[in-house]
C-alpha cells in the first residue's frame, strides 16, 4: 500500500468518528462554555460576564452543595475501597481455579442491571413499608414502620453499591500480578499483617487503587439517579442543581456554568489525588 | 478464626449484592400489592403491563432506539477502532484521550450540552435527538471493546492474504471481518444495553412525542412504588442479562 492511498483510507475510516466528536462532543461543550459566560440583562438581551461563576462562589447554597457532594463522594470512594479490597484480595490471591472465575463473574452480574433497577431494588428494601422495616418489626426491634430511605446513609449505601464493581475490577487486576514471594519476604523480614499490608501490598496495588478510586469518585460525583431516588427531595446533590437550573428554572446560563464547574472541579480533584499518590494518569489507566 | 472470617465476609458482601435484585424479581411475581407479605404466585403485574398500550408502545420505542443506536455506534466504532489500530498518525493520543474523557465525564454535563445544541440547531426533541445522544455515549465503549479485540490480532494474517494476491477488499472480507466479528457483536450488544438502560441523558433530550421505557419507569418510581415497576424492572434486568451474557459468550468462545 503506498503512502497516499494509506492516508486516504485512514481519512475514510476516521471521518465518521471525527464528525461525531466535533459535532456532538466538542461543539456542544464549547457552546455550553459560551452560554456560561453570558448574563441575561433583560428577556432578550445578553451580555458577556462572569456573573454565573460569581453566583457559585457568593451564594453559599451552590458551593455548599458542591462541597457536600464532593465530601460525600470522597467518603463513598473510601468506603468502597475498604469494602472492595478484601473481596479483590480473596478473588485474586486466595481463590483457586473455577472458584476464582465464578466469584469474579458473580461480582459482575448485578451490574448488568441498570442503575435504575439496582436503585429501585434498594428502595424496595429500605422504604417504610419495605422488607427491612417489616423484619425489624417482626424481630421486635421497632414498634412501628421505620423509614430508612431519604437520608444520607441511604444515599451512601446506594452509591457504594453502584461503585463496587468499578473498584473490584482494577484491584483484582493489579493484585493478580503480584508475586507471592514479595508477601513472604515481607513476613520473613519480621513484618506482621499490618506492616506487610502497608509496606508491600498497598504500594504494589497503588495503580489499581488509584484507578478504581478515580472511576468511583467520578461516577459518584456525577451520579444523578441514586441521590435523587434514595435521598429524596432534600438530598442536595450537585447534579440536581444543574437539573433544576436547566429544566425547572430554565436558567441555562447558570446551569451551563454549574456544568462547567462540575467538569473543572472534578478534574481538579482527580488531578490532586494523582499528585498526592504520586501516580500518573497514563500509568493508572493503562 | 482466620479461616472462616474471610469467607463470612465474602458471603455477606455477595448477599448484599444480590438481595436488592433478588427481592425485586421475587416480588414481581407476588400476588399481593404489599412490599413485604407474600400473597402467592401471580403474573398479574406482567399482565397489567402488557395491557397498558402506552407501556407497550414505550417498550417498542425503546427497543427500536437501542437497536438503531447500537448499530450506528458499532459501524462508526468499528471504523474508528480499525484506524486507531492500523495507523500511526499525529493526534492519535489526543483521540484516545478524548474517548476516555467522554466515558468519564458526568452524564449530566453531556446531557445539558446536547440539549442546548439540539435546541439551538433546531433539532426536534424525539427519536432523532435521542439517537444522536445515545450514539454519543455508546461510541467510546464500542471503540474500546473492538480495539481490545484487535490488539490481539495477528498482523501477519492480512499480509499473508495480500502476499497470496488478495486485494484490500478481499482481505477485509475474508480475513479482517471474521476476526473482528465477535468484537463487533459484543460491542453492539453493549451499546444496545447502554442505550436501553439510560435514564439521565434521555431525560434531557427526549420530547413528549417519543416515550421510552426507562423514562416511564423512572417517573413511576418517583411518584410512588408500584408493583408494576417490579415486573418492568425484572423484564429489563432479564433482557440486559441475556444480551450481556450473549456478548461475553461470543467473546470467550471466539478466543479459544
Amino acid at each position: 500500500m503506498n503512502a497516499s492511498a494509506g492516508r486516504l483510507s485512514l481519512w475514510l475510516l476516521l471521518t465518521p468518528f471525527l464528525l461525531w466528536i466535533v459535532l456532538l462532543v466538542l461543539v456542544p461543550h464549547l457552546q455550553m462554555l459560551r452560554v456560561s459566560f453570558q448574563v441575561r440583562e433583560s428577556w432578550d438581551t445578553l451580555a458577556w460576564g462572569l456573573e454565573q461563576y460569581q453566583n457559585f462562589f457568593t451564594e453559599s447554597y451552590y458551593w455548599r452543595t458542591f462541597v457536600r457532594t464532593g465530601v460525600m463522594s470522597l467518603f463513598t470512594t473510601f468506603l468502597t475501597l475498604l469494602i472492595a479490597f478484601p473481596i479483590a484480595w480473596y478473588i485474586a490471591r486466595l481463590a483457586r481455579g473455577r472458584a476464582k472465575g465464578l466469584l469474579f463473574l458473580a461480582c459482575l452480574v448485578p451490574f448488568w442491571a441498570s442503575e435504575l433497577v439496582r436503585t429501585y431494588g434498594w428502595m424496595i428494601l429500605l422504604r417504610e413499608s419495605g422488607l427491612f422495616s417489616s423484619w425489624l418489626q417482626a424481630l421486635g426491634w421497632a414498634d412501628g414502620p421505620v423509614e430508612m430511605l431519604y437520608n444520607d446513609v441511604a444515599v451512601i449505601i446506594g452509591l457504594v453499591y453502584n461503585g463496587l464493581l468499578f473498584m473490584v475490577v482494577p484491584l483484582v487486576t493489579t493484585l493478580d500480578g503480584m508475586d507471592e514471594n514479595l508477601v513472604e519476604a515481607g513476613y520473613d523480614l519480621g513484618g506482621n499483617h499490618l506492616t506487610v499490608l502497608r509496606e508491600v501490598v498497598v504500594p504494589w496495588a497503588m495503580p489499581g487503587i488509584v484507578s478504581g478510586c478515580i472511576v468511583v469518585f467520578m461516577l459518584t460525583l456525577g451520579s444523578y439517579l441514586t441521590p435523587i431516588l434514595m435521598g429524596g427531595k432534600d438530598s442536595a446533590w450537585f447534579t440536581e442543581q444543574i437539573f433544576t437550573q436547566f429544566i425547572t428554572r430554565f436558567n441555562w446560563e447558570q446551569g451551563a456554568a454549574l456544568g462547567v464547574l462540575l467538569l473543572v472541579l472534578s478534574s481538579l480533584i482527580v488531578w490532586l489525588g494523582l499528585k498526592l499518590s504520586g501516580q500518573s494518569l497514563r500509568k493508572v489507566m493503562g | 478464626m482466620t479461616r472462616w472470617l474471610p469467607r463470612a465476609y465474602l458471603v455477606l458482601v455477595y448477599l448484599l449484592l444480590y438481595i436488592p435484585i433478588g427481592v425485586l424479581v421475587v416480588f414481581s411475581f407476588n400476588d399481593s400489592r404489599s412490599g413485604y407479605t407474600w400473597g402467592g404466585l401471580s403474573l398479574r403485574w406482567y399482565q397489567s403491563l402488557f395491557n397498558n398500550n402506552a407501556m407497550v408502545e414505550a417498550m417498542w420505542n425503546s427497543l427500536w432506539l437501542a437497536l438503531s443506536a447500537a448499530t450506528v455506534s458499532t459501524v462508526i466504532g468499528a471504523l474508528t477502532a480499525l484506524a486507531l489500530h492500523r495507523y500511526r498518525f499525529r493526534g492519535k493520543k489526543v483521540l484516545n484521550g478524548m474517548l476516555f474523557v467522554v466515558m468519564m465525564s458526568p452524564e449530566i454535563v453531556l446531557a445539558i450540552s446536547l440539549l442546548a445544541l439540539f435546541l439551538l440547531v433546531g433539532i426536534q426533541l424525539g427519536y432523532v435527538s435521542l439517537l444522536l445522544a445515545h450514539v454519543t455515549f455508546c461510541l467510546p465503549f464500542v471503540v474500546i471493546t473492538v480495539m481490545a479485540r484487535l490488539s490481539g490480532f495477528d498482523e501477519s494474517l492480512p499480509e499473508a492474504a495480500r502476499d497470496l494476491g488478495a486485494s484490500d477488499f478481499t482481505m477485509t472480507r475474508t480475513v479482517l471481518i471474521p476476526v473482528i466479528m465477535p468484537a463487533l457483536l459484543a460491542g453492539w450488544l453493549l451499546g444496545f444495553t447502554l442505550s436501553l438502560d439510560d435514564v439521565v441523558v434521555s431525560t434531557f433530550v427526549s420530547g413528549p412525542s417519543y416515550e421510552i421505557l426507562p423514562l416511564r419507569i423512572y417517573s413511576m418510581v418517583r411518584v410512588g412504588l408500584k408493583p408494576e415497576v417490579n415486573a418492568l424492572g425484572t423484564l429489563l434486568l432479564v433482557f440486559s442479562l441475556v444480551m450481556l451474557m450473549l456478548s461475553q459468550w461470543i467473546l470467550t468462545r471466539s478466543k479459544r
